[in-house]
């Protein structure tokens, strides 16, 4: 299992030993799960029932934005601050 | 008279000295961790909100550190539809539903009120314990694959799962979108059934939920037991069911047709297999639905210089080790290289179980089962040994599979320990399950 690669998509930094535990651990899981094979399961759709549903975007001004500011880790004249992402 | 209604006809006088008692019993049982904030003040009768809904202007924080402090600007539906109530707490949960114990709170494991070196269940751990020790009134819960019935089993309180689209999920913290549900807990079926009449209704805040007619389900609770047939499965006496638990359930389904309820049997072969699809298709849904906690906008943040390492860095460092793992799970069984052998499995596993839960729930009215197939774990047994964990959802996803309904009422106990009765339905048939449930209350 490529852990490492793993944990880079989900984002998260992992120590070795968290590694080596859940590496253990997610096979494990992953051979019970095999068990799900056992059903012989052929073309059954699960979402075929299923539609979208939209509704218009429409602008609503929120009147206590004060409160999502009070929440950004780093804020700045009401704006969140945010690293570099390029 | 059942509690739930004493309460909402007591004079003012009693009301505060009942109210008083609750904040005592909140004090006096800290160490059972059932609450992360308490509200003072309340002055009606009171109900305590799960940490994963939202209610504006108190933490949040769905028990995890990852957003210990988060303020919530708005509340959540649900919460904002409840009337004459007195909101008393948040309380604690598995960190943002992951787990059937009430263990994996960042705030300390949540206790059984019954024996605190036992689980309470989860992951609406914190309402149970809340119930059982007579902290509060009512309470609202939310159950993705059992989160709201399993600790009503183990505390001995009374909890509704509704069907999925009946109620608005505004404001809750998701686990898994496609299961994810809001609904009460109680002390008697009366009281789930007065929280439900509130919640329920269209919402286009979640495009989901269904314009059905609005039903006032307490006062409806009234049947003839000879209307009833109940599904009793099989699989109730199965291996993986402990023996004294099996017992204690086909004892009330005895007594329900001793009152009059018809009874026939069915099986499903594949109930089993439901555990390991549960836990493929929600892991792939969670890791999605957790890539918002990235210490941006909310939360606390390590320092770094680019933003993956910010963010790989705050993660690593707040979320605990069964969020992690249930992430890892999610993100592998996606990748493109193995989602058809994982993922696409389970999704039509969920097809294939969810057709025979409802040829099975074609025979009757309500399925019985028992909520839990165990007697609450040690706390120390299951921490580290998530297979032993997952297993106890053995009957957790009758409800969510079809969308349906399921209600869990104690129905006897095993020393101290108390054992919860599963009563499910066809989807948006909840009120048979509270008639079934009311009456069965009735027979003790």
């Amino acid at each position: 299992m490529e852990i490492d690669r793993i944990a880079k998509i989900a984002r998260i930094r992992l120590t070795d030993e968290e590694k080596k535990h859940l590496e253990t651990q997610l096979n494990r899981i992953l051979e019970w799960a095999k068990q799900i094979e056992s059903m012989k399961l052929g073309d059954e759709e699960y979402f075929t029932d299923k539609t979208n549903v939209f509704r218009d975007d429409k602008i609503e001004q929120f009147s206590d934005s004060e409160s999502i500011v009070k929440n950004f880790p780093k804020a700045s004249k009401g704006k969140v601050i945010v690293p570099r992402s390029l | 008279m059942m509690q739930s209604e004493k309460v909402l006809k007591m004079e003012a006088k009693e009301l505060k000295e009942h109210i008083a008692r609750q904040y005592d019993s909140i004090e006096k049982h800290r160490k059972f961790n059932a609450f992360i904030t308490v509200n003072k003040g309340a002055d009606r009768p009171t109900i305590a909100i799960k940490d994963n809904i939202t209610v504006k202007g108190m933490r949040a924080t769905g028990s995890s550190k990852i957003i210990d402090n988060y303020i919530a600007p708005y509340s959540a539906t649900a919460v904002e539809r409840l009337k004459n109530l007195s909101i008393i707490g948040k309380t604690a949960l598995d960190a943002f539903g992951t787990g059937s114990t009430g263990s994996n709170s960042d705030y300390g494991p949540v206790r059984n009120p019954h024996d605190e070196k036992r689980v309470a269940g989860g992951s609406s751990a914190g309402n149970g314990v809340a119930l059982a020790l007579d902290m509060c009134d009512f309470a609202l819960g939310t159950d993705t694959y059992g989160s709201l019935r399993s600790p009503s089993s183990f505390c001995g309180v009374v909890g509704l799962r509704p069907s999925y689209g009946l109620v608005s999920r505004y404001g809750l913290m998701d686990l898994s979108m496609s299961l994810d549900t809001i609904g009460p807990m109680a002390h008697d079926v009366y009281g789930a059934a007065y929280i439900l009449s509130m919640i329920v209704g269209h919402d286009s805040r979640d495009c989901l939920t269904e314009k059905s007619k609005k039903i006032e389900y307490h006062k409806e609770l009234d049947i003839d037991a000879k209307r009833l047939t109940m599904i009793v499965l099989e699989e109730n006496d199965s291996d993986l069911v402990d023996r004294k638990v099996a017992k204690t359930v086909a004892s009330a389904v005895e007594r329900l047709e001793q009152a009059g309820v018809k009874k026939v049997t069915a099986k499903l072969p594949d109930l089993d297999k439901s555990i390991p699809m549960y836990y493929l298709s929600m892991a792939a849904e969670f890791a999605s639905a957790m890539q918002k906690f990235d210490g941006l906008r909310y939360g606390p943040r390590e320092e770094g210089y680019e933003l993956e390492e910010i963010v790989s860095k705050t993660r690593g460092r707040y979320l605990n080790a069964e969020i992690k793992r249930r992430i890892m799970l999610g993100t592998f069984v996606t990748m493109k290289e193995q989602q058809s052998k994982w993922y696409a499995a389970a999704i039509k596993a969920r097809a294939r179980l969810k057709q025979e839960i409802n040829k099975v729930m074609e025979r009757g009215d309500v399925l019985i089962t028992p909520t839990m197939p165990v007697l609450p774990w040690k706390i120390e047994e299951i921490m580290d040994d998530p297979l032993k964990n997952y297993a106890m959802d053995l009957f957790s996803g009758l409800a969510p599979i079809i969308g349906g309904p399921a209600l869990s009422v104690p129905c006897g106990n095993i020393g101290e320990l108390p054992i919860g009765l599963q009563i499910g339905a066809k989807r948006f048939d909840e009120l048979k399950c509270l008639q079934l449930g009311n009456l069965f209350e009735g027979l003790k």
